[in-house]
């Protein structure tokens, strides 16, 4: 079945908007979707997959390698690149999702059961860790992720390399992904280590506007109705989209980051006491992204104002007798730093 | 004619009602969800049936199956069915007698056309709960399990059994949320139970016609504009309606959707998400229906938004009506249900888990037992012996090459499964102090849960006040709950101290039995005037303390006694032993104090 389009989602502009970010720079380090349930979060992030260029990749490399990443290949692919015959060929960016009751196996990569079987050969299988490499590795109620999982996915987004040494087995290959989580914190919260893994975090509402609700429906029902011709609809304007996220990578190198802009981002972070540095790096790189989507070639408080919420909401240190929801703490941050 | 104009339930028959009258009305409401779900199962996404086992249960079953089109498959979910059997995975015995890897469907991929049927719903762990979420969302289960990575088309139903006797057991969220209908069905008595208006042909003739119906704008906005005055925000909820609305024009045979069909939906979908006033919060993100009015029909026609007025007006009374009518007859019920209440079952004391936790390496043992198989420890278990295997006796020539696991090669992972906390506060609200009193209880709460959630501690609270306990939070680690639950605070009244223990009882009991482990943590002065029954007299409360001590002192957890009375008083320290509760003189009570305290007993224990 086609994917709802991106384009034709309703509303929920700081996801997409996190989302586009990302698609332009994922060292901002991925999104997590937190809100209401029933509000379109896994299917505005399994729309991306749609939007995003396609990749260029080592010929025959089963981790997706990246040529212009030498320094950053598999085992195989070294080997071939001192022999000098690197092929690449032109591959979707993948959109892996990792469901929740995946096993650790299937994650990391594990004996090819196949082959151990039948041929009683040793041959390692790739995992959804490989298969997301340079792209998006999507969990749906994040929240509920099996701890074993979650320590595993720490590490790999930590180190960008995956390395199997058990069973006999001694792989390593690269592992680097945009990480997107979704959930809804009724569920309960999400381990404080794995928070801090997310460079952006979008709070997701219901609409309560009578017209925005009308319009989702309507959609929706179109969709439902007609999948391929709605999707047909649409097309034009993912594709505008993807041109827009293709301009903006080819940009992002070169857009300036004046120092008032750095004084202040600095100046916020330490008004909300956002823990570490690793605040104010996602603030400065959503900035540019941000920057770069809307075509200026220079960071200004503007977009710093935008994208402040969804940089920082879920880097605030808990203060659990303050009721405040943490976004309007940034808000209020933002209004009297930045003025 | 067919008709589905379920006996509506309007606010002038909510009070006096004879049992056996609204037992032949909520049967009839159940069996127009049977025809609506039969009509659109994928869109409605299924029911949830609050309803304990017997035969108006399986009647329902069996008449909403009659009503999917043949052949429609019927998978039972076993309560703690293994993510092997509901998801699929490798078919062991297949695998190694072909010596391929051989992938099973699990039981939503079977379920495919049909519907899954969950009894004991109520104790589906939310990781069950995520995996069928994931699978309705997708309209297809992806395996990535032991080596086996493939996807499966289905489309199914899901009808859940809620078997839960106190309120707060209830099945998990995630999964209500994406069903349209809840049901009640634990007043419908047998002699209730009659044959419907419509039978398998028109709902087959329905389910054909179902994507020609239009909605007509104004129905579609009256619906809109009643589940937010109604506060029911969900977009699910709203699309719900839509769908339920859409599947009675059809069942009626009609070619768009009329206000009786939108009334029908909107009650039945509506009506059990939305909470009566005297439970509900202000809530300022929902719109009041006046500001609503203004936002949505400044290009309107006046007669057509006067229209569209009417018949939000009707789909709120109905909704209204019927939240009612349901509360009435559930507190009857939860009396009848407390009253049969057993002691608790088995201690949630530290288990080794055989599908959950950190890997503890693995053993051998029999996958049949509910263990997930380590296929790279059981295939170097019979690794070694392969040349020896293939030279015996019954290894035939096509054997050759092959890997023999015999049953003895079979190895389980193990897993170091965590048992979670649930910390119960039993919060006197009574009297003068309430106030001050309820916010350090608060306070604790959620300097706890703070601290806590990394550990995955449960925390639930009690207030006890007027004539009895409530329950103003069920166990729950979410930060976000919390607030929401503890945002207005009730106080004052009498000390139903009695009730307050009871409830507390009841709730520990509920949690051990889901294999939690319950600490309970009081904070009372000791002195109760008010007794088990509501009634005051100090003598009676004392004697219902005391006893109702003695049960929550059964269900054997750790419980903490906070005095909080001016001077530590004689009577809460013998209520303290009564309970063997480690006791704790606290005259001004303190957040912090409280939470370091309960922290302290939660490791030691």
């Amino acid at each position: 079945m086609a994917n709802f389009p991106f384009s034709a989602i309703v509303g929920q502009d700081d996801l997409k908007r996190a989302l586009l970010m990302s698609a332009v720079d994922p060292n901002i380090g991925g999104v997590l979707a937190f809100g209401d349930r029933g509000t379109g979060k896994s299917t505005a992030i399994r729309a991306l997959a749609a939007l995003l260029p396609k990749i260029e990749v080592l010929k025959g490399c089963a981790f997706g390698c990246d040529p212009a990443a030498p320094d950053n290949l598999c085992d195989e692919c070294r080997q071939a690149a001192k022999a000098g015959e690197l092929k690449t060929r032109l591959e979707s960016a993948p959109v892996v999702d990792l469901p929740l009751g995946a096993t650790e196996d299937r994650v990391v990569g594990a004996l090819d059961l196949e082959r151990a079987l039948v041929q009683g050969e040793k041959r390692f299988e790739p995992g959804l860790l490989a298969r997301a490499h340079r792209g998006f590795l999507y969990i749906d109620e994040v929240n509920l992720l099996d701890d074993h999982l979650v320590d595993v996915l720490l590490d790999v987004a930590a180190s960008g390399e995956n390395v199997v040494e058990r069973e006999g087995l001694s792989v390593r290959h690269p592992a680097r992904f945009v990480l997107v989580g979704s959930g809804n914190p009724e569920e309960g919260e999400l381990r404080p280590q794995l928070l801090d893994r997310f460079g952006l975090s979008v709070d997701v509402r219901t609409p309560t506007e009578i017209s925005e609700r009308i319009e989702v429906v309507r959609r929706r029902d179109e969709f439902e109705r007609d999948p391929d011709g709605f999707a047909k609809k649409w097309k034009r304007k993912d594709t505008g989209i993807r041109k827009k996220i293709e301009r903006a990578r080819a940009m992002i190198e070169d857009i300036e980051t004046p120092d008032a802009v750095l004084e202040k981002a600095a100046a916020l972070c330490i008004a909300l006491g956002a823990d570490g540095l690793r605040g104010e790096l996602t603030l400065l790189r959503a900035a540019r992204a941000f920057a770069a989507l809307e075509g200026r070639d220079k960071v200004s408080l503007k977009e710093m104002r935008i994208i402040a919420p969804s940089a920082l909401r879920h880097r605030l240190r808990k203060d659990p007798l303050d009721e405040t929801d943490s976004g309007t703490r940034v808000v209020r941050a933002v209004e009297e730093v930045l003025g | 004619m067919a008709s589905v104009a379920a006996h509506p339930s309007g606010e002038e028959e909510g009070g006096a009602r004879e049992p056996a009258d609204s037992g032949k009305e909520q049967w009839r409401n159940a069996y127009v969800v049977a025809g609506l779900l039969a009509v659109d199962p994928i869109g409605l996404g299924g029911v949830c049936i609050r309803s304990g086992p017997g035969p108006v249960r399986d009647w329902w079953t069996d008449q909403f199956f009659a009503l999917l089109p043949a052949p429609a498959p019927r998978r039972k979910l076993p309560i703690g069915a293994s993510e092997e059997r509901l998801l699929g995975g490798l078919d062991l015995s297949m695998t190694l007698s072909t010596g391929q890897p051989v992938a099973e469907r699990g039981l939503l991929a079977d379920a495919d056309g049909g519907a899954i049927i969950a009894a004991m719903a109520e104790r589906m762990t939310p990781a069950t709960a995520a995996n069928i979420a994931a699978a309705m969302d997708q309209g297809s289960v992806i395996i990535e399990r032991n080596g086996v990575s493939r996807r499966d088309e289905t489309r199914f139903a899901c009808v859940l059994f809620d078997e839960g006797v106190a309120a707060s057991e209830r099945p998990p969220q995630l999964l209500l949320d994406r069903i349209a209908f809840h049901i009640d069905l634990d007043n419908v008595s047998i002699r209730d139970v009659a044959a419907g208006d419509f039978d398998a042909a028109i709902v087959s003739k329905a389910r054909e016609s179902l994507s020609s119906i239009e909605t007509p704008a104004e129905i579609a906005k009256a619906i809109n504009a009643a589940s937010l005055s109604l506060g029911v925000v969900s977009m699910r909820a709203l699309l719900f309606c839509l769908s339920a609305a859409r599947a009675a024009a059809a069942i009626q045979g009609r070619d768009a959707v009329t206000d009786a069909d939108a009334e029908l939906a909107c009650r039945l979908v509506l009506a059990p998400r939305f909470s009566p006033p005297l439970m509900m919060e202000p809530d300022q993100s929902a719109p009041t229906p006046e500001q609503q009015n203004d936002t949505g029909d400044d290009k309107e026609s006046k007669e057509e938004s006067l229209e569209t007025d009417e018949i939000e007006d009707m789909i709120v009374n109905a909704v209204r009506g019927a939240a009612m009518t349901s509360l009435l007859g559930k507190s009857s019920r939860s009396v009848r249900r407390n009253a049969s209440v057993g002691s608790g079952g088995k201690s949630g004391a530290p288990v080794e888990s055989k599908l959950k936790g950190r890997p503890l390496g693995s053993r051998k043992g029999n996958v049949r037992d509910g263990g997930r198989l380590d296929v790279i420890a059981t295939l170097r278990t019979a690794a070694p012996w392969q040349k020896l295997r293939s030279q015996s006796a019954f290894a035939g020539g096509d054997r050759q090459g092959r890997l023999s696991v015999y049953p003895e090669d079979i190895s389980i992972k193990r897993f170091k499964g965590r048992t979670e906390s649930v910390v119960i506060f039993v919060v006197d609200a009574s009297g003068s102090s309430a106030m001050h009193r309820m916010a350090e209880a608060k306070g604790a709460v959620e300097l706890l849960l703070a601290d806590c959630y990394t550990r995955r501690d449960h925390v639930a609270l009690i207030a006890f006040r007027g004539q009895g306990a409530d329950l103003l939070l069920p166990p729950t680690r979410s930060l976000a709950r919390v607030r929401r639950a503890l945002g207005a605070l009730p106080g004052g009244g009498g000390t139903p101290l009695a009730a307050g223990l009871a409830a507390a009882a009841t709730l520990a009991e509920t949690e051990k039995r889901k294999g939690k482990t319950p600490y309970v943590v009081i904070l009372s002065d000791g002195r109760g005037n008010i007794g088990l029954n509501g009634e005051p007299g100090r003598a009676a409360a004392e004697e219902d303390a005391t006893m109702t001590a003695r049960r929550l002192r059964e269900t054997n957890c750790t419980i903490l006694f906070f005095d909080i009375s001016n001077r530590p008083s004689s009577r809460a320290q013998r209520l303290s032993n009564e309970l063997r509760a480690f006791y704790q003189p606290l005259p001004y009570a303190d957040s912090a104090a409280v939470s370091k305290t309960v922290k302290a007993a939660i490791s030691a224990a």
